[in-house]
């Protein structure tokens, strides 16, 4: 389930969590806020 | 503001990380609309990419802090702390939640989590040296 996850490009395009682990692993950096 | 702070010291180390075969993904709550505009002031190395809907954050169990976080004396003390080193209290973007924590974690190739950190409060991130080590 985890690597489906939707996320959004700032394109809008949503791509599934898995099209970014192109690595051995993959730190994920979930941030509060940009600000 | 301690989140911008945590974005700059690990997207400063990207290459480290690179290097032990990690990559790196930023995720936000931003909407794109905001993160676009957010990425042309500010580009990245690395992948920013936004959950609006929060899907993720709570996929990966990252909880909604509650109001009295802010008032405690040890937050306190580290927003003044990062404040004295110059970062920026900077408004919250339109859409962001300021009540939801983040977290790191570090992920395999076929989705296995080998390294955990949920945020205990907003000002509260693991140290880069300590996210290379879980990444090697």
């Amino acid at each position: 389930m985890t690597l489906s996850l939707p996320l959004m490009l700032a394109t809008g395009e949503v791509v599934p969590l898995s099209s970014f682990l192109t690595t051995d692993k993959l730190l994920l950096v979930f941030l509060r806020h940009l600000a | 503001m301690p989140c911008r702070a945590h974005l700059g010291e690990v997207t400063a180390r990207a290459d480290d990380f690179r290097s032990l075969g990690c990559g790196l993904l930023i995720v936000t709550q931003a909407r794109p609309d905001i993160l676009a505009g957010f990425l042309a002031r500010y580009p990245q190395p690395v992948p920013v990419v936004g959950d609006p809907e929060r899907v993720a954050y709570q996929a990966f169990g990252l909880e909604r802090t509650s109001w009295w976080t802010f008032f405690r004396p040890g937050v306190i003390w580290r927003y003044l702390k990062h404040m004295f080193h110059g970062v920026r209290v900077r408004k919250p973007y339109d859409g962001e939640d300021v009540r939801q924590l983040g977290g790191d974690f570090i992920l395999t190739r076929n989705g296995d989590v080998v390294y955990t950190y949920r945020d205990p409060d907003p000002t509260r991130r693991p140290t880069v040296e300590e996210l290379l080590r879980a990444a090697s």
